[in-house]
């Protein structure tokens, strides 16, 4: 019975790998049973949720930005992402701004350390018009040159996004578009879309006493996710340890999830 | 105009002067500087116009960008000229018969056109065709070869070469004014009958010293070589630099990427026997009309790959406006650096030097001041301790370690000013309870602080003392905020100067 089970889950596996590669456009007269190199968020859940066990690697992720005041939490997960792609794989993020978007805040770099990344690792390339950034990211994505290419786009549409898209899987790198939700949203061929939302902390021990303001608590959903379900989870980001970890569900009250956090 | 005499008038002390004449007014016996007065008493129909000595100077330098494609080290007389920069008066500056000059440094570059007649009857004509009348002298010395090209007895083709070694026989019956004297010490020479260079030359030097001080004998023997005054006073090296010429012109991008990529080919040679790498290059297109343009390729580190400086021009050479045709084109490595060895195909080591590549192009396209890079200072004062700085500035980042305290993901670059609602505590360790920024309302819920942050006392500055506080709102949202207290007024003021995820 297990033994069928094992079996079952493995072939389910390979098919979606056969899938995966077809649908990624790999032409090759054999199929490969390699499934595709992923970032790995480091939540459990989360990894296990996606179809490739993580964030796949060739592809392009959205984040949007429902609102201005969601633009701090938005940029930290963009952060975690990076922070858990630049541990495990070597180079240099380039991180294209819209100087545009900038009146919600410049990227300040001490908070690169809180995230884990060291500040040598990422470069900023700040443009004016949308248009230059995805050149930028498409000529970086083709030069093989960073770990990852991530830009910050107001506007955009499907034929754009399905060149990035496209340049993303022939190198084999991740592209991340950080995005405002208010300022228009468009039909994406990126691979997940994400949606950040800042929650109210959960302060706990002394904290709480004090009323003061707990780790930083978002509402992470994936809305679109293909080859896979859009889901939405409650993340918390560990001031203390830098990364991100799946929050206590609210029922449990604030004192469990302190136990949580402990264990 | 060029059969009737003319001149150009000018002001001085508030009367009319010549300032230049054509050559049939010279032959009536009109020079520049002297009086309009004096000059329509001598030829009454003397047709004049005003001197635009900006305009001069514009043309002259356009002239002399047209003439790097000769040499790569071009300069207009007037500028390198010591003695006419201390000069008073800026309206005589273009002085002496034919007006301002150009000088080229043609050493080595002559055989590249078949020799120095060839090359001087191709500069003459090719200046006649743009509209201008020009004469032309190659000596060994850059006196010489002003000398000459103004008061040398020229052939039918308005150019003059004195041969190595003869610049004191070419020069000895030349006037005295041929050796870029100011005009008082031209005028003493001729008060005691010094009219011609060779009379000078004739002369004792200590007493020539004495009497017109050390300038006309430095002057005297920069001429005749004695003394080296080059252009550049490196050590001559075979100059980076490399032209096609087509005999049929130009016009289409295919065609100028073609070019480039021969001439990179030849320069990469050039560079490697140097053993240099380029940094800047300067890719010029003379067009049909002598009007030329130019594209500019700069890499943050030396390279000498051919296909890899190609790149670098890729999306400069497609607006081109090839006018109406391009008859030559040069490249110049303006900017270099020690390369050593053989350099192996950048683009076969990896994906550091991908990366390097990357940020050369994007740097090309969007400037560098568009690429930044984080840096972490040792500093208390928010502002300091972090910012973006483009990566051509070298910094080192300080190993901080953010422990225990925590910063926010974006800041405010300045901070903005917010309006408190209602009462504020007057107790320093609480922030407002509500306040506007942005014209949304924020109620503080939670907050932590005050984390106090004072000016450094070594930099004198307008910021008080900031009390900063880590607040979040109704909405969730999590700001860091700060009151600015000014011991002077004793104002409050306060801010918000980040956001925290």
């Amino acid at each position: 019975m297990i033994n069928n089970r094992t079996n079952c889950r493995s072939a389910i596996s390979d098919l979606r790998a056969r899938i995966g590669q077809i649908e990624r456009g790999k032409k090759s007269t054999k199929l490969e049973f390699i499934s595709p190199s992923v970032i790995r968020t480091g939540i459990t859940e989360l990894d296990s949720h996606l179809p490739d066990g993580g964030l796949t690697l060739g592809a392009l992720h959205e984040i949007t930005i429902p609102t201005p005041a969601d633009t701090a939490a938005a940029t930290s997960f963009c952060m975690s992402l990076l922070s858990s792609l630049l541990q495990t794989r070597k180079g240099i993020a380039l991180w294209c701004q819209n100087s545009d978007m900038l009146d919600t805040g410049e990227i300040y770099p001490p908070c690169l350390i809180q995230h884990g990344i060291a500040p040598d690792r990422l470069i900023f390339l700040r443009l004016k018009r949308d248009d230059d950034i995805l050149w930028a990211m498409e000529e970086a994505l083709h030069s093989h040159g960073p770990a990852c290419v991530l830009g910050e786009i107001a506007h955009t549409n499907l034929t754009k996004t399905r060149r990035l898209q496209t340049a993303a899987n022939e190198a084999d790198l991740p592209a991340i578009i950080l995005h405002p939700g208010w300022q228009g949203t468009w039909n994406s061929a990126a691979a997940t879309r994400w949606r950040i939302k800042t929650n109210q902390s959960r302060p706990y021990g002394l904290a709480k006493t004090l009323n003061e303001p707990g780790n930083p608590l978002w509402q992470v959903e994936l809305y679109r996710c293909r080859r896979g379900a859009p889901g939405i989870w409650k993340m918390e980001f560990q001031n203390e340890k830098g990364n991100l970890s799946l929050a206590a569900p609210a029922s449990n009250g604030p004192d469990n999830s302190c136990s949580t956090d402990i264990a | 105009m060029h059969n009737k005499p003319f001149a150009l008038v000018t002001e001085r002390h508030g009367q009319a002067i010549l300032f230049a004449t054509n050559a049939i007014a010279e032959q009536e016996g009109l020079n520049p500087g002297m009086k309009l007065a004096d000059a329509r008493a001598i030829f009454p129909k003397l047709s004049v116009e005003p001197t635009q000595i900006q305009k001069d100077k514009a043309m002259l330098e356009k002239i002399r960008i047209w003439c790097s494609r000769y040499s790569p080290w071009t300069s207009s007389s007037e500028i390198q000229d010591e003695q006419e920069k201390e000069k008073k008066d800026p309206n005589l500056m273009l002085e002496g018969p034919g007006g301002g000059g150009i000088w080229i440094d043609a050493t080595g570059c002559s055989h590249l056109f078949g020799g120095e007649e060839i090359m001087l009857t191709d500069l003459v004509n090719k200046i006649d065709q743009i509209g201008f009348i020009s004469k032309a002298a190659i000596a060994e010395t850059r006196g010489a070869a002003w000398a000459l090209a103004r008061y040398g007895q020229n052939n039918q083709k308005n150019w003059t070469i004195a041969p190595l070694g003869t610049a004191r026989e070419t020069l000895a019956p030349l006037p005295t004014a041929a050796l870029r004297l100011s005009s008082t010490t031209r005028l003493n020479l001729q008060k005691v009958g010094l009219h011609t260079i060779g009379d000078l030359l004739k002369l004792p030097r200590a007493t020539l010293s004495a009497r017109y001080g050390t300038a006309l004998l430095k002057r005297l023997d920069a001429a005749i070589g004695k003394v080296s005054e080059s252009i550049s006073a490196v050590k001559y090296k075979e100059p980076l630099y490399v032209r096609i010429s087509f005999s049929e012109p130009i016009g289409n991008s295919e065609d100028f990427r073609a070019a480039l990529e021969k001439m990179l080919i030849l320069l990469c040679q050039k560079m490697e026997s140097q053993g240099v790498g380029a940094r800047r290059l300067i890719f010029t297109l003379y067009r049909v009309d002598g009007s030329i343009e130019r594209r500019l390729a700069s890499a943050t580190h030396p390279i000498r790959d051919v296909t890899t400086l190609k790149h670098l021009f890729n999306d400069r050479i497609n607006d081109i406006d090839p006018g109406f045709g391009v008859e030559e084109t040069t490249l110049f490595a303006e900017r270099t650096e020690a390369l050593g060895g053989i350099q192996a195909k950048l683009s076969d080591s990896g994906k550091s030097n991908n990366f390097t590549l990357l940020i050369d192009r994007l740097t090309n396209r969007f400037g560098n001041e568009k690429i930044l890079s984080p840096r972490i200072t040792e500093s208390h004062i928010p502002e300091r301790a972090g910012t973006l700085s483009s990566i051509t500035e070298k910094h080192r980042n300080t190993d901080i370690k953010y422990k225990n305290i925590i910063r926010p993901v974006r800041l405010l670059y300045p901070p903005e000013e917010v309006e408190t609602i209602g009462l504020v505590s007057k107790l320093l360790v609480e922030p407002p309870s509500v306040f506007r920024w942005r014209k949304v309302l924020h109620k503080i819920t939670l907050s932590q602080g005050p984390e106090r942050i004072s000016p450094e006392w070594w930099r004198l500055g307008k910021t008080g003392t900031r009390d900063y506080f880590q607040v979040e709102d109704s909405r969730g949202q999590r700001l860091w905020i700060f009151r600015e207290t000014n011991q002077g007024s004793k104002t409050t003021r306060w801010y918000v100067h980040g956001l925290f995820s």
